[in-house]
């Protein structure tokens, strides 16, 4: 896809050494993406996956409770920390959940965007957008408890 | 007074145009919904897009369409043929697996004469 696609939904990404990681893909979504799968879409709604016992509801804390039945605790900044995973929830500007995003050993971030390709962006900033809106969530587990 | 054959020639030529111009619809306002929404994860605002909404407004006819569009390239139909259809047969083993989501929408076509 042309990048020049992505830098128009996330003017952030201008300038900033982000790389496209994947082919585009309706099999999964940013959430599921950041909780380690690429084989179902996750959400809160009928018919999609939403992990077992957590409410299925559009809000920033049943996405944090999605994150924590996973072994997630939430934490305060997303500096790198050595033998943590972390993850951050953005949320639109209704406060509605609309992305997350995870970071790699190297302390970059991936996230996979929508229906579309997965990509290595430096910072959280690098997505925050009117799409997306803002990172209103971070959270850490131990890398080895993946 | 045109004969009974020659009215239901003129029936059966208004339901092809009628079919016609559904299917034209109906391809117009995918690609548009595909193009307008390729960056986003939430179903709710997937399937609130206006153009997914026109396509439930068609009603039944597009419902064998969403069902070919499934086979062809599975993605988010699933919304607009339930509220379409008010079916859901998606297994609970199936949520969020958009092929067997598909799948599961495809048998349900078949089982009721759609494709």
């Amino acid at each position: 896809m042309a990048t020049h696609d992505l830098e128009l939904a996330f003017p952030n990404l201008r300038g900033t050494p982000y790389e496209i990681t994947s082919p585009s893909s309706s099999a999964y979504n940013c959430i599921a993406w950041a909780a380690g799968e690429t084989n179902r879409w996750w959400w809160p709604a009928l018919s999609y996956y939403w992990p077992a016992g957590v409410t299925r509801e559009a809000t920033l804390s049943t996405f944090v409770a999605a994150f924590k039945s996973l072994g997630y605790a939430v934490c305060d900044d997303e500096r790198l920390e050595a033998g943590f995973e972390k993850v951050a929830v953005y949320v639109d500007a209704a406060g509605v959940p609309a992305h997350a995003a995870r970071q790699v050993e190297s302390g970059e971030w991936t996230s996979k965007l929508g229906r579309d390709v997965d990509i290595r962006h430096p910072n959280l900033k690098s997505l925050e957008s009117p799409l997306y809106g803002l990172v209103a969530q971070i959270l850490k587990r131990s890398r080895a408890a993946r | 007074m045109p004969s009974a054959r020659t009215r239901a020639t003129k029936t059966r030529r208004i339901a092809v145009r009628g079919a016609n111009h559904a299917s034209k619809t109906f391809r117009e306002l995918a690609d548009k919904w595909r193009a307008e929404t390729r960056f986003i994860s939430s179903v709710e605002k997937l399937s609130m897009n206006y153009s997914y909404q026109r396509i439930i407004g068609m009603g039944s006819p597009a419902v064998p369409l969403l069902l070919r569009e499934l086979k062809q390239k599975p993605d988010h139909w699933f919304w607009a043929l339930e509220a379409i259809t008010g079916a859901n047969p998606v297994p609970a083993q199936a949520q969020g697996d958009i092929q067997k989501m598909a799948d599961a929408w495809l048998s349900w076509g078949h089982q009721h004469h759609y494709l």
